[in-house]
This record gives structure tokens, sequence and C-alpha cells, in this order.
């Protein structure tokens, strides 16, 4: 059984800006663990995640999601394996004008066949399944609202329900509870870590930037800054100070001044 | 919290609510174009004319030998340069007036620091303005050429005025959206620290706006640069004049080289116009839709270049053109505008009393609406192909891409480039005389400028959504229905709805060289100076285009 995520030696530098988001990563999750990413910002959280689903590909080292190189990811042969990765986007990636119904029922399409994609689309009757998603992330109301009147946080949870209809085995987080309250930030994991446990082998790389609900959601946490690693450890191991340490502020102009 | 986890679907419907209005809406624009397609007539037989499509293939297969003697080029580069002359000034001259204007109408002008709408005694200067500039909005340059012709005779004015009057009357709108959209804070600022509402405006309010509208300004200039063929037919010279000669003598390879050179300048003035709007956001006016909040505004130097090369341009045009303004307050100009004015007033039905009048109305709505239906459909399926690829070709498969999309600009800009008139004209020789020539002739025209418009629509989608289905396993197919149509429908419907307005008023052009509806019948009054025959018919015009105005916008609404 391959590893679901494996970096090795992953260094990315975007163009236009001197400093690397991420350097030499090496790291490795297995199956079935739920990891969460945690680091200041600008600490290459949201790099890791766009570097796992193939939307960023490395400038050096390699990347193998669910065993295949990120490079060879985006092709139509391996339309297969991208189906089991399912992406909560940090700007959600939602369609504005479309429903949140078609929006949910978007995650499936790794599923369906041309017709049977426009017979989803112009479907009036609704689709139970992506209602009782919805209605997991308690916005089962809205189903018939266009995307974009929703609000931040529910636009936010519209992204989740797409990945639990996705039912992915490789679930990717970039800050999937940003936009909620403390106590639907809560709820919100729970359906996500609930999604994982459905399925031994189903994994969550979450990047979250309350270390609280990493504590408390994950069983692995990663502690990243400027790029690199700083810690790597089970949830249980993970100290305040090490956390303290990792959003210490001093650290940070250091890091930062260019 | 119990909002997580709640007992699915109990037996709630899960049917989508439909919306009447726009489902309302569809049924009476499918109704209205099939309603007009039957107007104009059904029977291939009976509007294809066989004998003519000879001349139609001549015409094309000219298109490949036009006439390349020294003389002729020298002759064609003379006249390119007043068409550009005339669409130059016109759009100088339109900002000028678009400027004020703008701020007449605007509503922030005449609201005071405690109201949210206009009060005060000014508020009847407001509405009174805004009434003065509706006019002029709604006609075609091409009315005003042919009203114009008559008061000032073959005279470079005609061409610039033309131009200016309508175009400033929309830049004037335009501007007034800007300034009323504006946010209110700098300006509030100002008034809180004295300043007076000009003022506060001027400085707080209009650098704002400005930067926009000059970029918006661009896009117009190309407007009038089409324009300024068309006046040329209609006998304010310059190229379209030149075509319209060598179209009498059916000299089809003399109209090449001036086809050529008119496809040339639109296409540097189209490339041109964009790469303006892509510096500036100027999604603004008709092209609006909506505009991208993460735009930053800065200076840009190729954006301040253009300008300047663009004011630089005016004395050179106005000493190419020898434009001589006193024949607007000469003897003959006030004694004609008078005689005019004294004419037309009160309008009389005209020949062929109130029935001709108003079934000629309905030709001209039935044009305009067959017209949009093909120009949007087509538009529609091309605008895909035409977009610009965003990265390199990589391979054999990616460079017919790029291949393909270049050959399907071409098209597009060609459609654009013929001045209707004389697509109307070929129409002429390929069908018998009625709806559809000219229908087909702006359906041509309409295709090449909302072809481009709604290509632009495509190239500025935002990709990610439709990469993040792709990510997770969408098909191409896929991510193309889910998200890019979903993403570019509605904007397609607006800028169709948008033409659709603008094609009643441009069945003037098609008129004036004798097909059906309105535009004829004006080119008939003017020709034979029945000036009262052409208050009635510009009135009428002014309802269809009324009418149009307000079903476009209650389509709109509900495609919000």
């Amino acid at each position: 059984m391959t590893s679901a995520l494996l970096f090795d030696g992953v260094t990315i530098r975007y163009p236009g800006s001197t400093m690397p988001a991420v350097v030499g990563l090496d790291l490795e999750i297995p199956r079935g663990q739920r990891v969460a990413l945690v680091g200041p910002s600008g600490a290459g959280k949201s790099s890791l995640i766009s570097l796992a689903n193939g939307l960023v590909l490395p400038t050096e080292g390699t990347v193998h999601t669910l065993g295949t190189d990120t490079r060879e990811l985006g092709s139509r042969r391996h339309r297969s394996v991208r189906r089991m990765v399912g992406t909560v986007h940090q700007d959600f990636a939602l369609v504005g004008p479309l429903r949140v119904a078609h929006n949910v029922a978007a995650g499936r399409l790794g599923d369906m066949g041309r017709i049977r994609a426009l017979g989803t689309l112009l479907r009036r009757r609704g689709v139970p399944e992506v209602a009782a998603a919805l209605d997991r992330v308690g916005i089962g109301d809205k189903v018939w609202e266009r995307a974009d009147q929703l609000s931040g946080g529910q636009q936010q949870r519209v992204a989740i329900a797409r990945v639990v209809h996705q039912q992915p085995t490789l679930v990717l987080a970039d800050e999937p509870v940003s936009s909620l309250d403390p106590a639907r930030s809560k709820s919100v994991l729970d359906v996500l870590v609930e999604l994982i446990e459905a399925d031994p082998d189903r994994t969550l790389v979450a990047s979250l930037h309350d270390a609280g609900l990493a504590l408390s959601h994950c069983e692995r946490v990663v502690g990243l800054r400027d790029g690199v690693v700083q810690f790597d450890l089970p949830s249980a191991s993970v100290t305040d100070e090490m956390l303290a340490d990792l959003y210490a502020f001093e650290h940070l102009d250091e890091g930062t001044g260019a | 919290m119990t909002t997580a986890v709640r007992a699915p679907i109990d037996g709630r419907s899960l049917r989508a609510p439909v919306r009447w209005d726009r489902a309302g809406w569809g049924v009476v624009v499918g109704a209205l174009v099939i309603w007009s397609a039957a107007r104009a007539g059904f029977d291939v037989t009976a509007i294809v004319n066989e004998r003519g499509l000879g001349q139609v293939t001549d015409f094309f297969s000219a298109s490949v030998d036009p006439v390349l003697t020294a003389d002729f080029l020298r002759l064609t580069a003379r006249e390119a340069g007043t068409t550009l002359g005339y669409a130059l000034l016109g759009t100088i001259l339109s900002l000028v007036i678009g400027v004020f204007g703008g701020l007449l109408v605007s509503e922030r002008l005449w609201t005071p620091t405690s109201a949210t709408a206009p009060a005060g005694p000014g508020r009847w200067v407001w509405r009174t303005s805004r009434l003065l500039f509706a006019i002029p909005r709604s006609m075609h340059e091409v009315v005003f050429g042919l009203l114009l012709v008559n008061i000032l005779g073959l005279d470079p004015m005609v061409a610039v005025l033309a131009i200016a009057i309508p175009f400033g009357a929309v830049t004037a709108k335009v501007f007034a959206e800007l300034i009323d959209e504006s946010p209110r804070s700098a300006e509030r600022a100002l008034r809180a620290g004295g300043s007076g509402r000009l003022i506060a405006l001027a400085f707080g309010v209009v650098p704002h706006a400005l930067g926009d509208l000059l970029s918006y300004s661009f896009y117009r200039f190309e407007c009038a640069i089409r324009s300024a063929a068309v006046l040329g037919i209609v006998g304010a010279g310059g190229l379209g004049f030149q075509l319209a000669l060598s179209f009498q003598s059916l000299r089809y390879d003399e109209m090449w080289t001036q086809l050529w050179a008119l496809i040339i300048i639109s296409g540097l003035a189209d490339a041109w116009s964009a790469s303006v709007r892509r510096r500036r956001a100027a999604q603004i006016g008709e092209l609006r839709i909506d505009r991208d909040p993460n735009r930053t505004e800065r200076r840009d130097p190729v954006l301040a270049g253009s300008f300047l090369a663009l004011a630089a341009a005016v004395p050179l045009a106005w000493w190419w053109l020898e434009l001589d303004v006193t024949t607007l307050w000469s003897d003959r100009a006030r004694t004609l505008t008078a005689e005019l004015a004294d004419d037309s007033w009160p309008p009389t039905v005209g020949d062929g009393g109130w029935s001709t009048l108003i079934d000629q109305s309905i030709n001209t709505l039935a044009m305009a609406v067959l017209a949009l239906a093909m120009a949007s459909t087509l538009a529609a399926a091309v605008a895909f192909v035409a977009q610009r690829p965003k990265r390199r070709p990589t391979d054999l498969g990616g460079l017919a891409t790029m291949i393909a999309a270049a050959a399907t600009r071409f098209i597009l800009l060609l459609a654009r480039a013929v001045p209707p008139p004389v697509w109307a004209l070929l129409a002429v020789f390929a069908f018998r005389p009625g709806i559809w020539p000219g229908a087909i002739a702006l359906g041509l025209y309409n295709l090449g400028v909302l072809g481009r418009l709604q290509a632009e629509v495509v190239e500025n989608l935002d990709d990610r959504p439709a990469d993040a289905m792709q990510a997770a396993g969408a098909r191409p197919s896929g991510s193309f229905l889910f998200a890019t149509v979903p993403a570019v429908s509605g904007r397609f419907v607006a800028l169709g709805l948008y033409r659709w307005e603008v094609a009643v008023r441009e069945t003037v052009m098609v008129g004036v060289v004798g097909v059906a509806g309105l535009g004829r019948r004006l080119s008939e009054q003017t020709s034979s100076f029945d000036y009262d025959g052409i208050a009635s018919t510009l009135l009428a015009l002014l309802a269809i285009t009324v009418l149009v105005d307000v079903a476009s916008a209650a389509i709109r609404r509900t495609i919000r």
C-alpha cells in the first residue's frame, strides 16, 4: 500500500518572489492518518495543500499523491486518482452563479460521463445525497440559493459539503473553518473527521490556525514555519511551548524581513 | 449545537423553485424570435435570390485580388486618414461632452450630503438634463449624419458631430454611473472639511472615475472608427464614401483595397483598446458586468502614453480634415436649421399614413430581433474558440487550437470591420428585398462585435473553480458545464441584450441602402427633404428604442 502523500525534497518558488514558500520538504503521510498543519501565515501550509492536489507543481523534488507523481496527475489517465483527492480550498473555489445544490453535486463529476453531467445540471428534482451533505454542515435550507448569495461562512460549508459528497480517499482542507464561529468550527470539523473515519484508508490533511482544533481533531501535528518543518509529532506530545515558539513574533520578523 | 447533524431530508421537497419571471421572459423572447422569422418569411425559394449569388461569390473572390497600384493605394491611405480623423475628433469631443454631461446627469452632484437622492431645486435641473441626454443616446450616428448633411452640406464637421453627439450622450451616462457608484467616503470627508459640493466631487470622486472613463473612451474610439466608415457611406467622405463609389461601379477589387485598409485599422484599434482596458479595470458601461475588486489601480506608462498619443493626434487630425468650426454658425447653417426646425414640427404621419408607419416600425423591430437571435447564438459558440490561449502551446493539439482561435478572431474582425451597409448591399444581391437582408447584414456585424466581447468575457474568467473541479477528477467537459457555462451565461445574455438595444438603432444603417424598415423610410425622407415626415419616423424609432430598452432592462433584472 502506497502512502497517501509523499513529499521528497520539495522546494517551491513562486514567480516574482525571492523567498521560496517551501524549502527542501520531506514528509510522508500514511493512509488513515489525520494530520494537522499548523504555523503562522506564510509558513507554507497552503502551498503544501496545493502541491498535494497537483494544482501547484514543485520547483524541485517530487510529490506523490496516492502513489502518483503530481507531475503526471493532471493527465487524462490519472483522472481516477484525482477523483479520490478532495480539497476544501481556502477561497472555497465555488461557482458563484451556480446553485448550491449543483456546486455540491460537482463533487461527483469524477464519476460522471458527459451525458450524466448535463443531466445533473439540468435536473430540477434535487439529489437526496446532496441535500444530506448540506444537512450535515447545517445549511440544508440553502439548497437552491445561488452560491454567491451566501455569506462567507455558508460558502465555506458548501465547499465542505462538496467534499463530503465527493467521498474521496484523501481529504485536503486549507483553513476549512476560517470563516466560522468557534462552535460551528468544531461541529464542521467533526463532519470531516466522520468522513475520514468511515473508511480506515481515508486520510485528512488540514491546515488549521486554531491549534486547539488541530490537537482535538487530528492525531498528528506538523508545525511549519518559513517553509520548513519545525516539528512533526503525535498530538499528545505537542506542548504549549512548542506552539508558542512556532507562532512567536521575534522569529517572524527575522524570517520575513526581506 | 445541533446544526451539524440532522436527520436527512425528512420529507421536505428537494425540487428547485421555478423562476417564473425568467421562464416567462424566455417564452416571450422565443415567441418574439419565431414571430419575427414568420414576418420575414420562412419560404427559402421566396427569400434567396439565386441569380444574385454569383455577385456574392465575385465579391468574395476579389478579396485576394485588391487593387494595389500606387495611385490607388495613395488615395486609399488618404481616405483612411480622413476616416481615422473623424473617429479621433469625434471620440475626443464625445469625451468632453461626456465629462461635463456626466457631472450634470450624475445623482451625486445634486444630492445634498444629508440626502440619498437629488433634492431641492437642483433636482429639476437633474431631471431635465437626464431627459436631454437620453434622446441623442437613442439615435444612431447615421441619423445625425443624415440630418447634419442637410444643414452643413458635405463638411467634415458632419461626421465629427454625428459621432460626438450620440457618443457624448452615452459617455455622459457611463461617467454619471461611475461617479454615482464610487465610494462616498472621500467626498464626505472633503464636505465635512468645509468644501462645496462641486469641489468635493471634483477632488473626491472625479479623479477616480476619470481614469476608468479614459480607458472606456478607447473602446468608444474603436466603435467610432466603425461609425466613421458608415458615415462615409452616407456622404461624409473618407473610406466609407470611396467604398460606396466603388460599389456603385461594381469594382469589387477596389472595394477590397478599402476593406483591407478598414480591417487593418480596426484590428489595430481593437487590439490597442483591449490592451488598454486590460491594464485598467474597465468593465464599465455596456462592457460592465462586474468589476474585479482585487484589481489594483496604479499609474501605468502604457496607459498614460496611449492617452497622450491620442491627445497629440488631435491637432494633426484637425489640420488633416481642414476642420472649420465657423461653418456651424454660418448664415446658411442657421437658415437651414431654422427651416428644419420649422418644417419638422408638428410631425405628420408621412406618405402611406399610420398603417405604413406602423408596418415599417414592426419590420424594424423584427429585423433587430432576427439579427440578434442569429448573432448571439453564433457568438456564444464562437467565443470559446476565439479566446486567446492562456499558455504557449506545447504540442500539436495546442498549436491547432491557437491557429483555430486566430482564424476565428480574424473572421469576427472581418464581420465587424466591413460596414453593415456593405453587408446589406451584398445581402440584397443574395436575398430578395425584405427583412432578411437587413437582419442578416446586422446579424453578421453584431456577430463580429458580440463574438469579440464574449471572447473577452471568457478570457477574463476566473479559472479557479474549473481547475478545482478537474483536480477532483472532473472531465474537462464536466468542469466546462459546471464551472464555465454558469459563469459566462449571465454575462453573455447581458451583452446580447445590450447589443439588441443597439441593433434597433443600427437598423438605420442598413436602411440607407434600401432594405426594409424605418431606416429606409428615413433615408428616403432626408433625400427628399420631407422634414415633417422625418420627425414622425424619428419618433417611431424612439418609441421602439424605448420599448426595447425597457424590455431589455426587465430581462436583465431577472438574470441577476
